[in-house]
């Protein structure tokens, strides 16, 4: 087994736990047909015909296999006519995604933020946003987070989460009961049976930063001492339903930088090798001192470097913050 | 099945940012070692001190020492030209081996911490720290040790050259 297929199987291994019990509690029919396709899909990882088309028994396209697994016929076998719908589609839900998006930068209460999204394929699973404060003396919220998975299915849950947050965070309740609250709401809508990591922070302008992390890579912080990051963990979103979660506040003085980033950054792979948070944070140590946009660009580019001229097979995010007094 | 252990998994975090970068004392085994030339690694600034080739040789030879202990190896020193092999940085050629080594060498070490199991970290090995988990902790203030020490020569070297 190469392996993708052993990352395949370990990921439906665990989408088919959550999925049997969510099954069982609930005995939805989706979910059961579900549970079938995951079973399927495992049965042709043992068999070695996992990525082979039903219809024609040619390897499926990687960035359809990648988007998703469970997927069995290959673009080639679908008509032209379906072929453009699809594409129609993915054009048209990338659209609404980039809609979403916040301004590419900011500067706000002695904030300067900039960011970098880029999907694998047309849409992403990473999610990326701020939400503006709602007056004078209010904090700013920023969100990073990366839904399991790739592709469409992945995007859907992202704008989901989009919505989760642009309804709930407000500064009159603690981050730490927002994020748990997101999390009640999200396992409900997925049914225990995908997961996302989420890194909310709220930003006072003071410069102070409360932080609750759900699972997601550790955020770098880089000033004129070196480049450490910063600890403290709580479960993903949507893997129980009554998580609780805790906010850390750090403190950000003028020049200091924070990176937040998705795991397209930390886990890239080159020869089989992983990027890590050891180059990232080398990375951000060199270019610290430079404009955030600049500073983003010359982390992604340290990036392609290492995996020279191979493919992302993931969705990148990076997310600059700088104290600017 | 065994499991890795959550403990192994941070020593070779702190291992991966002792030697690529984000470490809390400053540069990393990697970063100190960014732009030194052969010519500046092959230098002896300071009369009587190792060179910065010398270090990084050094560093390589102990983190394969540990790698080979962890695999069981009955290692217990060095002979002199192994612990600070000499002409590591002879040509520019001979220099890149040097770091082609060292990164080499880390990146075994690392995989081998990484895959400790619970049992495994507790195990005994030879040398002045009696278990796995000793050292590994001593290969992590090696690696700070001799990054400042790098730091300050390879800064005095490109200053003299």
């Amino acid at each position: 087994m190469s392996a993708v297929e052993e990352r395949v199987r370990a990921e439906l291994e665990s989408r088919r736990e959550r999925l049997a019990g969510a099954a069982a509690e609930r005995g939805e029919q989706r979910l059961v047909e579900l549970l079938v396709r995951v079973d399927s899909a495992l049965e042709q990882l043992e068999h070695g015909s996992w990525g082979l088309c039903a219809a024609c028994a040619v390897a499926i396209e990687p960035e359809l296999l990648a988007a998703d697994p469970l997927v069995s016929v290959c673009l080639e076998c679908l008509s032209e006519e379906d072929r453009r719908a699809l594409e129609r589609d993915l054009e048209g839900a990338a659209r609404v995604q980039q809609r979403l998006l916040p301004p590419p930068t900011l500067e706000h209460d002695g904030w300067e933020l900039a960011w970098l999204w880029e999907p694998r394929s047309a849409v992403s699973g990473d999610h990326v946003d701020v939400l503006p404060a709602g007056g004078e003396d209010e904090p700013l919220h920023l969100l990073v987070g990366d839904v399991a998975g790739k592709g469409v299915a992945a995007s859907l849950l992202q704008t989901h989460l989009h919505a989760l947050f642009r309804a709930l965070a407000t500064p009159r309740v603690g981050l730490a009961s927002v994020v748990g609250q997101v999390n009640r709401l999200f396992a409900q809508a997925t049914g225990l049976a995908s997961y996302a990591t989420l890194i909310a922070a709220r930003l006072h302008p003071d410069g102070a930063v409360e932080l609750v992390n759900a699972g997601h890579p550790r955020p770098l912080v880089a000033d004129r001492r070196g480049v450490r990051p910063v600890e403290g963990a709580g479960l993903p979103l949507g893997m129980f339903r009554d998580s609780e979660y805790v906010a850390h506040e750090l403190r950000l003085v003028a020049g200091q930088v924070l990176l937040l980033y998705t795991d397209g950054l930390t886990e890239a792979l080159a020869g089989g090798e992983e990027y890590g948070v050891g180059r990232a944070a080398a990375a951000l140590r060199r270019h610290a001192g430079r404009p955030l946009a600049e500073l983003l660009g010359a982390c992604r580019a340290e990036l392609e470097d290492f995996l020279d001229g191979g493919r992302r097979d993931d969705d990148l995010t990076l997310v600059a913050l700088r104290r600017t007094r | 099945m065994l499991e890795t252990d959550p403990a192994a998994a941070r020593l070779a975090d702190q291992l991966e940012r002792s030697f690529r970068g984000g470490a809390w004392h400053g540069p990393s085994v990697t970063e100190a070692l960014d732009g030194v030339d052969a010519a500046a690694a092959a230098a002896r600034p300071l009369a009587g001190a190792h060179t910065v080739a010398e270090l990084a040789g050094h560093v390589a030879a102990w983190m394969d020492v540990a790698a080979r202990r962890i695999g069981g190896e009955k290692v217990l020193d060095l002979p002199p030209e192994e612990d600070f092999p000499p002409d590591g940085a002879a040509t520019p050629e001979t220099w890149r081996r040097t770091l082609d080594r060292l990164d080499e060498t880390y990146r075994r070490l690392h995989a081998l911490v990484r895959d400790l199991t619970a049992e495994g970290l507790e195990a005994p090995v030879v040398g002045s720290d009696p278990t796995v988990r000793g050292l590994v902790l001593g290969v992590l203030q090696h690696n700070a040790y001799h990054a400042g020490q790098i730091v300050i020569l390879a800064r005095a070297a490109q200053g003299a050259g």
